[in-house]
Parts: C-alpha cells; structure tokens; sequence
C-alpha cells in the first residue's frame, strides 16, 4: 500500500515537473532552425492585420535598456542616455546618411577667415529651454566647452582654442589650433546635446545630470530611482511636435523580462537583446507584434598586437594573414551571436559612406602557406586575453581557438574581467584579444583605438606609412578626399590584416502593429536607439 | 537576561569589522581599478591616475582601510558611490524598505504554508498527503529561484495574465517576487516543522495526554506544537536573514529596484563603495535577525531562559543506553530538573524521518 501511494507521488511531482516545463516551451522557446536570418539590416518583420489603439491612448511605454548613473551627455555613451537625450535635448545638426548636415539649433556652421581656421556656428533665435530660458551662442560655447573639461571627451575638443573663443548674442566663434575635420562631425553625437548654461551653473552638474533640461520635444518630468523616467511633450516645441503625451521609459536589466512584460501587452516598443527572443519575434510568435532590426555601427575585431615587439604578430604581415585566413568568420558568427550580429564585411561599418567590402576567403590550405612563409611551418602558439563579462567574447574565443588548432596554431584563451583586461591593454602586453568599437560621430571614430597615442596599446597599429594615413584623415578638408583616405586605410587594414572584423552587431526592437515610422529615420546606425519622437500610434 | 542582550549587541560588532574588511581587502586587491570603470574603455593611463587620485584610491591600502572603518563607526558614513556619485547611505536608503519587505513577505508566506503542511505532515506520517507535501518540499527545495521565477512569469503574467509581469507599481506586482522568494523557505520549514513535530509526538508527555483522554487538536497545538516550535522558530529566523539578502536574483528577474538590482549594477560598475556599503548593511541584517531569533528563542525555551537568568551554561544531555538501538535518550542534569521552569526538558530523539 505504501509503495502505491509513493509511486503516485512521484508521479504527481513528474506531472508538476512537466506542466512547468510545458509551459516554458509553449511561450518561450525558439525555432532553433531560424536562428541566423542574413536579411536583418533595417528589416521589419510585421504580422498582416492592421492594428490601431483608441484615440485617449496618448502615452507610450517602453522597455528601455539599463538604468545609466546620470544623464548628463558627457556620462560615458550608454543607450539610454542617448535614447532620453535624444527626446529631451537638440543638437545644432545631425548627419545625412551621404555624410552632410541637417541643421537643427544651427543656421549655419562654417570655417571661416582667411585661413579658415575659425568654426563659426550660428544658432537660431527664439529658441526656449524647457525652464523657459532663452538658447544664446553662450549655451553652445558652454556645451563644447564641457568637453575640454572632460577626461574621456577632452581629446575631441584638442583642436579648439577656447581661451580666445567668443559667444555673441546668437553667433559663435571658435578659433582652431590646427585643422581637425572630426571637430563638427562629433557634435552630432550626444555630445553635441546642447545644454543650458545657467540651470547647469545653478544646480551644479550632477545635478542636472539627475534633471535634465534642454530644448527638445520632451521635458524630462520624473525620475523613479530603479525603475523609470517619464517624459511629457514640451507643447512649446520650436519644431514638429511629437505624437504622444508622454513616454514612460523603464528600465530593464534582463532582456527575457523585458520581452515577457512586451509580450504581455504593457510595453508599446522594447529592445530586444538576446538571439532567441529576436527570433522569436521574427517568426511572429508574439502575435500583434512585429521587429526592426538593422545593422548598427558597432563592430567586433581580433585584435593581434603590432607595436610589442615581443608579440610575434609584430612586423609578422604573413602571420596575421595566416590567421585571417584560418578563421571561418561567417560560421563562428552565425554560432555565436545568432540574430544579434552579422560578420563584418570590411574594417568600417557598411552604413558609412566610404564603406568598401573586404572580405577574407576561410582557406585553412592559404593559411597554412602563409604560416610556412612567416617561418611557423609546424603551427605556433599564443594567448589571447579576453573579458569574461563582455558579451559574447569567451564563446568567440573558443570559436576561433577550434579554427586555428585546425592549421596548428595553438591558441591559449585567457578570461578575466573587463577592467582588469584594460590593464593589460594599456601595459601593452596583451598579445591577442577581442575589442568593439563604436561610431558615435564622425566615421574616424572607428579606427580611434589603432592610432598612435590611443592608450591601448594591444590596439595601436605598430606601422609608421598607416598611422601617416590615419592622420591625413584627421586634417583632410575636403569630404570626397578624405572618403578616398578612408577607403585607402580600409584596404591597408585589409592587406596587412592589421586586425580582423569579425561582426557588425545588430540592433532590434520590437513595437506593436500600432506604433507607426518605426523604420530607418527613427532607428540610429550607432549602437541600438531609436528615436521616439519620429514614432507616432495607429488610431 | 539583559547581559545577554547586550553580550549578543558586542559581539555584533567584530562580525560587523570583520565583514568590512574582508570585502574591503578583497575589492583593493582585485586588478580592475573603479577608475577605469568611471571613464570607460576608452580610457588612457593618465586619466585613470588622474581620478585615482582626485578619489584617493592611490593612497596605500590601511590608510584607505582606516578612514573607511573610522566614517561607518563613527559618522554612519558608508562613502560617496564612484558611479552613481551619491551617497551610499541615501542609495541604500532608497531601496533597502522593498528588499526587506520582499523578505519578510516571503517568509511570512513560507511560515503560513510550512508550517501547518509540516504539522499535518508529521500527524498523517506516511500518509497521501505526507507524501504529496514532502515531495512538494523537496522539488522546491531542488528548483533554482531564477528558474522558479521565470517560470512563474511565464505560467501567471504571460499566459493566464493573472498578475503583472515585473516591476512594483501595485499590490499584484509583489505576487510573483514573494513566491518566488519565498519557495526555498516554504521547502524548509514545511520538512523542519515535520521533523521536529514527529520528534515531540513520540514523547511520553504527549502519551500521557492522549492517555488522559485530551482531544486530538488539544494535544497537537497545547502541548505537542509549543516544543515542536523551537527548532523551526530559529530555522524562520535564520531564513529572514537569508531571504533579505538574497534577492539579488529574483530582484534582476522581476525589475524590482531593491539593494539586489543595486548590488548587481554595483558590482558591474567596480562600484566598491557601494559594493562595501551593501555588503555591510546586508551583514547586519543578518546579524540582527539572528539577534532577534536568539531573543525569542530564549522567550519561548524555558530551557534558555533559565540559563541566562541563572547565569549558568545550559545543562548538558547526558546520554543513555536504550534497549532500541536505533532511539538514543537524552536527560537533563539534576539541577536542571529541580528547576520548575524547566520541565518538559526530557527529549528524545527519534529517527522518525
């Protein structure tokens, strides 16, 4: 009898085991054979019916990334800094996606005098703060200024000689040290955010980093510490007046309930981070819902260094050849980062305007040539550092530490955390590792971490000719010429595999059928944000 | 009893020390620099000395560990948080009242279902619902809190849209979070509250009123329940402090802003003050629920009580031979017994479990 009534209870628990585990496959497993979807870039995936919410609905709430400590524009680049920013502040201009400016808080902006070694940038009038102060060529001046202030931002404002700068009623003047042509093209990142410079003065930094005021379509209302930022549309808007009333932004720190709160109906638009969910969302399995994804303009590199000379990939061209070529690039990103990432096709990402493609042939019998010619005919073996909390970096590793053994290169994987890896970075003994770099304004930006003088020294390109070219691109005025430099510094990269693009990480967010323009104008090529004031509701 | 109180307050404080500079060595140890996580990746060697040293974190590691000791005993200065550059007690402030509510909530909701399914359990020993409850007991024991929750948001929130899926914004928000919280300790204490129960039902004294002719429910609650709750009052207790503190998982899943999504975001910031300021204050929450849990056990056990108002040890159970080698029986001294407040100090412990 007591074994009966024993057996049935193990048979309860297995049924409670199941019903549990039903109900996971049911709502939130993948389609494991839809993984990988090579058609991501500015894709929206929509289901057929047309969706629309009543007219009173004039709130729109969102699944946002993590908390940020401030959102004062010069707080390290997270997204939901620009993202708030963007509804929050304006910037004097931002860029066409063939590289010219559309100008917003400017009239114009332009080098002038004899030696055109003057920016001069003129704002409009009439403009309002959302405290009711008036934009002045002051609060620009003051803006830029900021930087030159800022540890990590001061080399973008190197340029400028502010101590014979001059703010002017609505015009301001900037004399230059030298010629720096990333100098206005920075500004349309969120540095280029323009700040009052009396509430700033008044309230002190931080705290206007708690409580941002600028000129743009939302004012920033409320701060739930831990939870949220709600957004009310500034009705004395200067431009086009946004859709909704308010925006409610809440944070998130795990992509799964995030996406489980948007399935469930109370999030209008979120950002999806992990493969499985945007798959899912792919393959219409949230009904009602569809996704944007698109490529952004963060890339992934192998990085060997070539400025130790104890590293063995230093004035060793064929080697680093030899690995670009042992490497399976398209299948190590599709196992890896699924939906979330692409490989890389060049050194810059394909939305910039001097993109061109470069792409390494996987041939293990060319790698195994080139290994011959760099004088390892038997195989080699390095250590590649990499961080243990940085996305996908450890399972990359492992990834391309199987390609390599495959042609008798024996790569030894290293994993720590982030910042105890920079360490190794800037000591200049890190041989090998995994780096990202992001374009947040002018396309430069993505070789940054290979000049000269950068402070990561597993990054710095160890080639005098390179870096000479890298630095024409710096003082080049013309735009067409310094596309071709760009270009040239492609093929170099390319040729000597300086480094190795891996992936250009995508960006996704998923919306209701209702939310309308969420499209190409309304999501930003740099990291993963979409501007809200571009979106309006189907009614 | 009141030196006892105050005995348990001292001895609070090198736990307290001793907590600070453990974490404390172990953040000034580590490579990572909180520097580096102020200014990024992007960061050069001379910005990285630059804020080390307007933060004094290249002063030497005892001046550092001094200064840190001397503002949190004597100013209740937990340090400015490098990330977030505010004060830690404010931070802590702002998020330790939900952390500790989900707590308590959890072990509330634990002692309200343990505890009557261990007693039932132990009255019905090897019955259906003995069986039914402690299988239930040990599959919440076995499941992962962060499984456990996600899976609940998906059962609850997602499917049948009962409760919210995460966030704090009404009472149905606090559903999920609590059970989640409270799964492990339900497990627990439904298996303490058994064991300890079938451990007392067994005894001569509660023979004796059944024999008397005392009905079921009388002896159960009057006598059996009073000492059956001793050894399950110091689990709940332990267990207050425990899931108090140990809501970091839960917290993340559900996007709860508690100190568990602040430790989280702490630690991936190289926020070491802030990281040391938890830590510190999650010590001594569990150094004071413990405080308390010796306190009313010292209430509710004549046997404590005595001691502490004798001022002398606690009398030692002297074992004896028993003819069943499988039941060993325990007795009290004999100045134990003279006291009249100690009675019912006889046990014996059965291997009924």
């Amino acid at each position: 009898m007591r074994k009966s009534w024993k057996s049935l209870a193990i048979v309860l628990a297995l049924t409670m085991v199941m019903a549990f585990t039903s109900s996971c496959k049911n709502s939130a497993a993948p389609d494991e054979s839809a993984v990988s979807d090579s058609s991501a870039q500015g894709e929206a995936t929509q289901t057929a019916q047309t969706a629309t919410v009543s007219a009173d609905k004039t709130n729109l709430v969102v699944g946002g990334f993590t908390e940020p400590a401030s959102f004062d524009p010069l707080t390290e680049g997270t997204n939901s800094v620009n993202i708030i920013g963007l509804c929050v502040y304006d910037k004097l201009y931002t860029m066409n996606d063939d590289g010219s400016l559309n100008m917003e808080l400017a009239e114009s902006v332009e080098y002038v005098g004899e030696d055109g070694m003057t920016l001069q940038i003129v704002v409009k009038s009439g403009v309002m703060f959302h405290n009711g102060d008036e934009l002045t060529a002051e609060d620009v001046l003051y803006t830029i200024q900021r930087m030159s202030a800022s540890t990590m931002y001061a080399s973008r404002v190197d340029a400028a000689d502010f101590d014979n700068a001059v703010a002017s009623g609505y015009t301001v003047t900037i004399p230059m040290k030298y010629y720096d042509a990333r100098f206005v093209t920075n500004l349309t990142g969120e540095l280029g955010n323009i700040m009052d410079k009396s509430y700033v003065e008044e309230v002190g930094e931080d705290a206007a980093g708690l409580h941002p005021v600028g000129t743009g379509p939302y004012v920033f209302d409320t701060w739930n510490s831990g939870e949220s930022v709600i957004l009310t549309r500034n009705d004395n808007y200067w431009g086009t007046k946004p859709d909704f009333e308010t925006i409610v932004y809440k944070f998130f720190t795990e992509d799964n309930t995030r996406e489980l709160e948007f399935e469930s109906g109370t999030l209008d638009l979120a950002v999806v981070e992990s493969s499985d969910n945007i798959t899912r969302l792919k393959n219409g399995e949230v009904a009602g819902s569809s996704i944007y994804t698109w490529l952004t303009n963060k890339q992934g590199n192998f990085l060997m260094n070539t400025s130790n000379e104890n590293s063995p990939f230093c004035g060793n061209t064929a080697l680093r050849l030899a690995i670009a070529h042992a490497i399976d690039i398209n299948a190590i990103v599709e196992a890896i980062g699924g939906a979330t990432m692409q490989p890389a096709t060049s050194s810059m990402p394909s939305s910039s305007a001097a993109y061109e493609e470069h792409v390494y042939e996987y041939d293990p019998e060319l790698a195994k040539q080139y290994l011959t010619e760099a004088g390892y005919p038997d195989g080699f073996s390095f250590t590649i550092m990499v961080a243990s909390n940085q996305g996908n970096d450890a399972k990359m590793a492992e990834a391309i530490k199987a390609y390599l053994s495959q042609v008798g290169i024996d790569m030894t994987i290293e994993t720590m955390d982030l910042f105890t890896l920079m360490g190794y970075q800037m000591s200049g003994e890190q041989i090998a590792g995994l780096v990202d770099n992001t374009i947040r304004g002018d396309d430069y930006e993505i070789f940054q971490t290979f000049e000269r003088g950068s402070g990561n020294m597993l990054g710095e390109i160890g080639d005098d000719a390179f870096q000479e070219l890298l630095g024409s691109a710096i003082s080049e005025r013309d735009e067409d010429a310094r596309t071709a430099i760009f270009q040239e510094v492609q093929t170099a990269i390319y040729d000597n595999a300086f480094y190795i693009p891996i992936y250009q990480n995508v960006g996704a967010w998923a919306y209701k059928d209702y939310v309308l323009n969420m499209d190409s104008d309304a999501a930003l090529d740099a990291e993963k944000v979409v501007d809200f004031t571009q979106l309006s509701f189907a009614r | 009893m009141t030196r006892y109180v105050i005995k348990r307050l001292l001895l609070m404080i090198p736990i307290l020390v001793g907590a600070i500079v453990i974490v404390f060595t172990i953040n000034y140890f580590s490579s990572g620099s909180p520097a580096m996580a102020i200014l990024g990746t992007s960061a050069t060697p001379e910005n990285i000395a630059k804020v080390e040293h307007e933060w004094g974190l290249d002063r030497p590691y005892l001046v550092q560990l001094g200064e840190y000791l001397y503002h949190v005993f004597t100013k209740l200065d937990l340090g400015t948080s490098y990330s977030l550059k505010r004060p830690v007690t404010e931070l802590i402030g702002e998020r330790i009242g939900i952390t500790v509510l989900l707590g308590l909530l959890g072990v509330a909701v634990a002692v309200v279902i343990g505890i009557p399914l261990g007693i039932v359990s132990a009255t019905r020993q090897y019955s259906i619902f003995d069986y039914v409850s402690t299988t239930f007991a040990v599959i919440l024991a076995a499941i992962p809190s962060f499984w456990l929750a996600l899976m609940l948001m998906l059962l609850f929130a997602v499917q049948l849209q009962w409760v919210p899926v995460s966030g704090l914004d009404t009472w149905k928000n606090w559903i999920l979070p609590v059970a989640s919280v409270g799964a492990f300790p339900v497990a627990m204490i439904t298996r303490m509250t058994r064991s300890s129960m079938l451990e007392v039902v067994h005894q001569d004294y509660i023979r004796t009123a059944r024999a008397k002719g005392l009905g079921s429910g009388v002896v159960i609650f009057r006598h059996a329940l009073r000492n059956g709750m001793i050894p399950v009052t110091a689990s709940i207790g332990l267990m207050t402090g425990l899931a108090m503190t140990g809501t970091i998982i839960v917290e993340t899943i559900f996007n709860i802003p508690g100190l568990g999504t602040l430790m989280n975001a702490s630690i991936n910031k190289y926020d070491y003050t802030l990281t040391q300021g938890i830590v510190l204050v999650c010590a001594a929450i569990i150094c004071g629920t413990n405080f308390i849990t010796d306190l009313v056990y010292a209430l509710i056990d004549p046997r404590i009580r005595a001691q502490y108002s004798s001022g002398k040890r606690p009398p030692r159970c002297r074992r004896q031979e028993s003819a069943d080698p499988a039941t060993v029986k325990c007795t009290t001294s004999p100045d134990m017994l003279a006291n009249p407040s100690a009675r019912n100090s006889t046990t014996e412990e059965q291997d009924n479990d």
